[in-house]
């Protein structure tokens, strides 16, 4: 098995696998998308939100922030908080919460992307007999994050766009696709932020191994 | 609210949401989003389509 790297981003990966069987780049596909772990947030204690989002609404698209996570530090049983509190201006306008305002209890876990928008916070005013009043918009909760795998839920797959495609074949043009035939396959594996990529790629193969290692153990006694 | 992610395929598009927003006013909307990094159609379709409701709504809370 040959491996030839194509094209690398910041983010994104592209490799021609040659001399391979079709399956293995499909099995290592999936190892990446179902059994690479990193952390996500997965529980919300919301004590204030009078936002014109609805609580379940803001706990979905915190749990779609990528952590970075790294690889091996955290267990299943880790719990990391994450803790925001904003309010809208005092005079009528908005204030935009963004991810970047997550208070990590882990100094190393902080979303990958700082410019999310979480919420939009809206001031209205509103004249009533004469007085101005100002309706202020506030919001305050703690996140808690786990480790988890993309086979429990997608918020924990750490790739986004992972695919594979068999190049063709010189010579051999006419003969028809088989599944059993080594060939040369391109796989094109984007990040979503939370692992470098190559790490990411490694762990997947690493699993992958560890598998089929213990197969062999249990074969063996 | 822009969605965080692409419904296809997961990446996080809203972090370039507010300069995209900014400058497709007096840039080709095309251009901008190969420059920001959104390459998939299934990506494009999210900043393309988005409207923004949250300011029409807030009146009515």
């Amino acid at each position: 098995m040959e491996v030839k790297i194509e094209e690398r981003g910041e983010n994104e990966v592209a490799f021609v696998l040659s001399g391979v069987n079709v399956r293995f780049a499909n099995a290592l596909r999936r190892a990446m998308f179902a059994e690479v772990p990193k952390l996500a947030i997965d529980e919300v204690n919301i004590y204030r939100n009078t936002s014109l989002l609805y609580d379940e609404q803001l706990a979905l698209r915190l749990a779609l922030i990528p952590l970075k996570t790294r690889l091996g530090a955290y267990s299943a049983e880790d719990r990391i908080s994450l803790t925001l509190e904003a309010e809208s201006p005092e005079r009528a306008g908005y204030a935009m919460v963004y991810s970047k305002e997550l208070i990590s209890s882990d100094p190393e876990v902080e979303p990958a992307f700082g410019n999310i928008p979480i919420v939009k916070l809206i001031s209205t005013e509103k004249e009533i007999s004469g007085i101005r009043t100002v309706a202020r918009q506030r919001i305050a909760f703690e996140a808690i994050a786990r480790l988890g795998r993309g086979s429990e839920h997608a918020k924990w797959q750490p790739v986004t766009s992972c695919a594979y495609k068999i190049m063709p074949d010189e010579g051999a043009q006419d003969e028809p696709l088989s599944a059993t035939k080594n060939r040369s396959v391109r796989l094109a594996v984007e990040g979503d932020g939370s692992l470098p990529v190559d790490e990411l790629i490694t762990e997947a193969a690493r699993i992958m191994r560890e598998k089929c290692e213990r197969v062999v153990e249990e074969l063996t006694g | 609210m822009i969605p965080v992610r692409c419904f296809t395929c997961g990446k996080v598009i809203s972090d370039v949401w507010e300069e995209y927003k900014e400058r497709i006013k007096h840039e080709e909307p095309a251009k901008v989003l190969d420059e920001l990094g959104i390459k998939r159609y299934c990506c494009r379709r999210m900043l393309l389509t988005h409207a923004g409701l949250i300011d029409e709504i807030a009146p009515y809370e």
